[in-house]
């Protein structure tokens, strides 16, 4: 059978670096600068011989050459009850390239699988457990694994971490005609790689990647990485076979085979709701006290098995339990509102502050995460049915802005989530402060906060305790010397729109400085934008500002009876396409001053030659955050 | 009725009016209406109860079992208390033994429609797994947990391992309303107990008759009420050390008709028990191993100090730590040959090589800070082993699991307070683990300003001691590139470049590193006048200490000095008009000080910034001092030179 014996036939051919190469010093000095590990070689053969059975043979040699490289010898296989390791072994070699130890699959450590966040799965993982008697060292790591399940094909990315050079990528897939392979090639334009393709599949590789340090501001990675990702139009999983060649029927088939019929719910239990929601009129107001509901009543759990990876356990079991994973608490949800008449979608999504879209053209398995979509009059809500405290329609940096496959009866769609940008993001600072002749200041700040403002900060402070909330803000204000927090409060509110008002009275006594000349103190204690870059000599990423903000700062300040100001400033005004600053300082009286600053920063994706014109942005915007003025007597 | 009469009516009134219910399934209304604890209206989640009756029992043919049954009522506050609605046990298992959790029954309670409703947990709500070789997973997750629910559950623990009893823990994360707890233990054995944490436990004793066993029973019984949280600060090496808790500790057992067999009744008895173990004293007194390579070693080093230095490198280089922990020998000659061992097979291999070489050498017994600090005489106290040796009569404190450490440093995981030096198997005593040396951050900068505010320069910094260890280990851990990137964090964003390392490896000497820089934006100006704290980037500008006060000392960990040195030559056409004070304070008994000198010659400015630190760990009593030192230390070092224009 000459189809059957070509991977195997091609796969042997692979190993070209012949042992005597792993002498570290016949390593070319361009990979080994700024390396802490040398990936001379990563080799995916991924066969597939039919709709249910796949074989993965990867092969990873590493050079170690630091302490820190030893997390990217990366030797462990995982499995569970539908993946079998079918061999694994290893090979250690010191730096002159001597063999100096074997192991077998029965000395690698066996181990659960399952990260923290879930209480309960069936993946497990044998890995190496390997102390070096010295550095540099050399891994061999062969491994081959069998699973059952097609849906999800490993993705071939050619270059390894920050700080680890690749000598060799390799990645080949073969599959019968019929199962139907599609491919999507990403970022490799800038890339130098060999691609063959024939009727059975695929080669692709790539060669001498030196290692790359991280940049301040660099795009989210795996938006701009070189990437290949594979797909079966006719595929299996967990026992449930599917066929999906665009979303729209990748959507059919999830609708089908993992969520029909398991919105069940028990007749008390929509009762309950229907008497909940009684007094509403409007759908908005009922979906949004049936989230209220879902919110007070669960909580989330994840436990994973088997299929239980990708179909939620049904709404009648999270009634029962009033616990699941964001599957079974969104599918939960979607049946509550059901039984009031609100359609409502489950969506799968890539989760994670920086933004990752669903593949819009290339149908396949994706996703980490499923929150709720509801379509209201034209407005489409989205739920994060995971969290007690998330306001009503708020998505917050976890799944904002970014492409979701939504799950309709009649196929999948491809929808954007709610995007917050620019001024969406606020915080206004309102403060009333009086500064006295000792140096010392009291005074009461307010702050508003908006989109991931809200998020990123009135969500977290107002669920501290008091004791952690004075942290908070000593920390927040560590800029100003023995600060004492006297009282500090919070108010969200979440309709008709979301924002989170924190209210602090404070006072530090060791605020200004007192000179032979008068009194010198920063007129912007509680909003300095002082944020700026790290310089690059030679900056080699574009920049990208992901969501942009707008801060405003309006403060009354007091005066110590005898002092004033000379003359105020002139006022700051600067525009630019990263975003703009205004700032003015009035005389009010002779004992007043009113500060008014603005600061917008825009979302953008920008080259990498621009870089320093958006650092001398914002190193301008810190020098006039930071201004100090002369009080004299 | 007379007054004593009346108190007691009063206390039993009393009683009755706030009696709880405690027995298993007895949960009121008003524990699943109470909105918040009176007492911690911080608390997220509170234990209103927890009792545990450890006892033993001999099951035929099998043995001694240590039997553990827990019964707790937790009541739930808010979202954030809801981590208290999953429990989760590690199992242990060796051989053919394994502790076991059976009988778990647990129930949730709500208020539904003004009464109270009860979940029974199912089968669904429990996880067991096998999590690896030597620990099986045991979970379970309560069904209708929401805010203000009360759950309870009991069950019961079995274990093989009868001579370890796991710590009778009284305080907790959380407030504790009442705890009752009991230890029966057999007469046969003999155990030691110990208390830890601040608050006042008065045990109460019994001995009784258990008909089972026909032995004589030793029952011990707590009750604590109304325990506080134990809340996490800053500069703790490990919080459980102040944690209330009773631990016990097998001493002896005196079989019906047999002689008694000591453990550990006495700090001796347990260095003796260690000591006489197959994994210690025999393993070191091997040496056929080792002989002919040691010769190599030692016909290159004259004195006993060249010596002990050869014999330390060689161990380093020749056995790598697999980080596990413990105070016996796995096998010196495998972890010789294999290049691999546990901390006792590398420092009983250096103490057997130091011997060898006719050097006054011994084992030194510790607790690592995460193993806690050993209270009283316990074999389970000593998690970690290290050597010392004697030369002209100075004693050094080896530990030869990490490449950077030098005699007399050890690495901060074993810098726990004091060790158990066993000088042979008659003789230990105590020994301190934290040296007396300071470890040493010396730092000289040469600084040109720019009336633009920006700064260039170049700096040397000089580490001795355990910062020399640590800037050691942090260098050489990872590529020069990546090491840079990290200073330049650790420095406030400083650009560097240049940069160069001098002994990163040579351990004996002062580690130095020198490079150039570059800052942007560190001066301001006001009024035609240039603002800038002198000491830049190396100015301690925050309070370490925030809380306004304090229950448990400060640990440093190591004492030590930072020594500032600052050149600044100031920009044409300016000239300086003020400076600051120099200063010098410092903390009451010689604790630690600082000073802060600042002299002013012919337009170049020169600053000496020196804060010491002269004790590992200090008092608590001393907090508010110590606060207001930082504070003081602070406003110097941030305060402003000011330049004026000519």
């Amino acid at each position: 059978m000459p189809v059957r014996n070509f991977p195997s036939i091609f796969f042997l051919l692979i190993p070209f670096i012949c042992f005597s190469q792993f002498k570290v010093d016949d390593i070319p000095q361009e990979l080994k600068d700024g390396a802490n590990a040398i990936v001379l070689l990563d080799s995916i053969h991924v066969d597939i011989t039919s709709r249910k059975s796949m074989t993965l043979s990867k092969k990873r040699i590493v050079t170690v050459l630091k302490e820190d490289g030893n997390s990217s010898v990366k030797a462990g296989s995982s499995y569970d009850p539908s993946t079998k390791i079918k061999s694994l072994v290893a090979y250690i070699y010191d730096k002159n390239g001597n063999e100096i130890k074997r192991i077998k699959k029965n000395d690698f450590k066996d181990v659960s699988a399952v990260d923290g966040g879930t209480l309960y799965g069936d993946s497990r993982v044998k890995y190496l457990d390997y102390t070096p008697t010295s550095y540099p060292y050399t891994v061999v790591f062969n491994t081959i694994t069998q699973t059952s399940n097609t849906a999800f094909i490993p993705s071939w990315f050619p270059i390894d971490e920050y700080h680890i050079s690749v000598a060799k990528s390799i990645y080949t897939i073969n599959a019968p005609a019929d199962l139907k392979l599609r491919t999507k090639e990403k970022n490799l334009e800038a890339y130098e790689f060999d691609k063959n393709e024939n009727q059975l599949g695929y080669t692709f590789s790539m060669s001498n990647i030196k290692a790359e340090k991280g940049e301040q501001l660099s795009p989210a990675y795996y938006t701009i990485e070189p990437q290949v990702l594979f797909g079966l139009s006719n595929f299996h999983l967990e026992g449930v076979d599917g066929s999906a060649e665009d979303w729209k029927s990748m959507g059919n088939w999830q609708y089908q085979k993992l969520l029909l019929g398991r919105d069940f719910l028990p007749p008390e239990t929509i009762q309950t709701i229907t008497n909940l929601v009684k007094d509403e009129k409007d759908t908005k107001a009922k979906a949004r006290k049936i989230y209220k509901y879902v919110q007070d009543n669960t909580r989330y759990i994840s436990v994973q098995l088997g299929i239980g990876g990708w179909m939620p356990i049904t709404a009648k079991e999270v009634d029962n339990v009033k616990y699941g994973d964001c599957k079974g608490l969104t599918n939960y949800t979607k049946a509550l509102l059901k039984s009031q008449g609100i359609d409502a979608y489950y969506s799968v999504v890539y989760a994670g502050n920086r933004k990752k879209s669903m593949e819009s053209d290339f149908a396949s398995m994706q996703g980490n995460h499923v929150i709720l979509n509801v379509p209201i009059d034209g407005e489409d809500i989205w739920l994060e049915c995971t969290s007690q405290t998330t306001p009503f329609g708020f998505l917050g940096d976890f799944t904002d802005d970014r492409d979701v496959l939504v799950v309709k009866p009649e196929g999948g769609e491809i929808k954007r989530t709610a995007s917050y940008i620019d001024k969406d993001n606020s915080l206004k600072t309102t403060a009333n402060y009086k500064l006295n002749k000792n140096g010392s200041i009291e005074g009461r700040v307010t702050l508003v906060s908006k989109g991931m403002q809200y998020d990123n900060r009135y969500y977290r402070v107002s669920g501290l305790d008091d004791e952690k909330k004075e942290k908070y803000y000593k920390n927040y204000w560590s800029n100003i010397g023995n600060l004492k927090i006297k009282e500090a409060s919070s108010l969200g509110i979440s309709n008709p729109f979301i924002l989170g008002t924190e209210t602090i009275e404070l006072s530090a006594t060791s605020f200004a400085r007192i000179t032979d000349e008068g009194i010198i103190f920063q007129i912007n204690p509680f909003n300095a934008n002082t944020f700026v870059p790290d310089r690059y000599k030679n900056r080699k990423q574009p920049f990208e500002i992901a969501r942009g903000y707008e801060d405003t700062a309006e403060y009354t300040i007091a005066l110590p009876e005898g002092f004033s100001l000379e003359q105020a400033p002139t006022p700051v005004s600067l525009e630019t396409k990263y975003g703009s600053y205004q700032m003015t300082i009035e005389k009010k009286g002779e004992n007043k001053l009113s500060y008014k600053r603005t600061v917008l920063i825009k979302k953008g994706l920008y080259p990498k030659e621009e870089y320093n014109d958006y650092r001398n942005f914002r190193r301008k915007v810190a020098k006039n955050d930071k201004l100090k003025l002369l009080l004299k007597q | 009725m007379n007054k004593k009469a009346i108190a007691a009516f009063l206390m039993l009134f009393v009683g009755i009016g706030t009696a709880q219910d405690y027995k298993f399934r007895k949960v009121s209304l008003d524990e699943v209406q109470e909105t918040v604890y009176d007492k911690d209206s911080t608390a997220n989640a509170v234990f209103l109860y927890k009792n545990r009756k450890s006892y033993y029992r001999i099951v035929s043919g099998v043995g001694i079992n240590l039997i553990t049954d827990v019964h707790e009522r937790v009541k739930i506050y808010n979202k954030s208390g809801m981590e208290y609605a999953t429990k989760e046990f590690s199992l242990y298992k060796d051989g053919g033994k394994r502790e076991s959790l059976t009988g778990l029954k647990a129930y949730t309670y709500n208020e539904e429609n003004g009464k109270l409703a009860e979940t029974k947990l199912g089968k669904d709500g429990i996880f067991k797994s096998e999590y690896s070789e030597n620990f099986n997973e045991f979970k379970f997750t309560m069904p209708q947990a929401k805010k203000g629910s009360v759950l309870e559950y009991k069950y019961t623990i079995t274990s093989p391992y009868y001579q370890y009893i796991d710590e009778f823990v009284f305080q907790e994360d959380i407030p504790t309303k009442r705890v009752d707890a009991s230890m029966s233990i057999y007469g046969i054995f003999g155990f030691g107990q110990i208390q830890k944490g601040f608050l006042p436990i008065n045990p109460r004793t019994e001995t009784l008759n258990d008909a089972a066993s026909g032995f004589k029973v030793v029952k011990n019984h707590y009750t604590m009420t109304d325990v506080p949280a134990l809340k996490k600060e800053n500069y703790v090496s490990n919080i459980d050390n102040f944690r209330s808790a009773v631990k016990f500790e097998l001493k002896s057992v005196s079989p019906p008709n047999g002689d008694t067999e000591n453990f550990a009744t006495t700090w001796e008895n347990v260095s003796k028990s260690i000591y006489k173990s197959k994994s210690f004293k025999i393993q070191m007194e091997q040496e056929g191993y080792y002989k002919d390579d040691l010769e190599v070693i030692l016909a290159e080093a004259p004195s006993e100090m060249d010596k002990m230095n050869a014999i330390f490198a060689f161990v380093k280089s020749k056995v790598k730590w697999n980080d596990k922990r413990g105070v016996y020998a796995k096998n010196l000659r495998k972890a010789y040959k294999d290049g691999v061992g546990n901390v006792a097979d590398i420092n009983l291999m250096l103490i057997s090589m130091l011997r060898y070489a006719k050097i006054d050498a011994s084992p030194v017994l510790v607790s690592t800070r995460q193993n806690g600090i050993p209270l009283f005489p316990t074999l389970q106290g000593f998690n970690y082993v290290v050597a010392a040796a004697k030369i002209n009569n100075n004693r050094y404190l080896l530990d030869a699991t990490s490449p950077y450490t030098t005699p007399g440093i050890l690495p901060v995981r074993a810098l726990n307070w004091q060790g158990r030096l066993i000088e042979n198997e008659e003789v230990s005593n105590f020994l301190p683990l934290v040296p007396k040396k300071q470890a040493l951050e010396n730092i000289t900068m040469n600084v040109t300003l720019s009336d633009d505010g920006t700064i260039e320069g170049k700096c040397r910094e000089v580490y001795t001691n355990h910062n020399a260890m640590i800037v050691r280990s942090n260098y050489n851990s990872t590529n020069e590139e990546e090491y840079i990137e990290k200073l330049t964090e650790r420095r406030d964003d400083l650009e560097i470049s240049n940069f160069n390392i001098s002994n990163n490896k040579e351990l004996g000497k002062s580690l130095m590193e020198t490079y150039e820089f570059y800052k942007e934006d560190v001066a301001e100006t006001i009024n035609d006048k240039l603002y800038f704290s002198p000491l830049f980037h190396m100015a301690v500008d925050e309070n370490p200490f925030k809380s306004e006060k304090r229950e448990y000392p400060i640990e440093f960990g190591y004492p030590w000095k930072d020594k500032f040195l600052v050149n600044v030559v100031i920009p044409d056409g300016y000239e300086i008009e003020s400076i600051p004070e120099p200063v010098s304070v410092s903390l009451p008994q010689d604790i630690g000080k600082f000073r802060y000198n600042i002299s002013n010659t012919g337009g170049m400015l020169r600053i000496s910034a020196e804060t010491s630190m002269n004790y590992p760990i200090i008092p608590a009593q001393f907090y508010p001092a110590l606060k207001q030192f930082y504070k003081n230390l602070v406003e110097k070092h941030t305060e402003r030179v000011v330049l004026k224009k000519i």
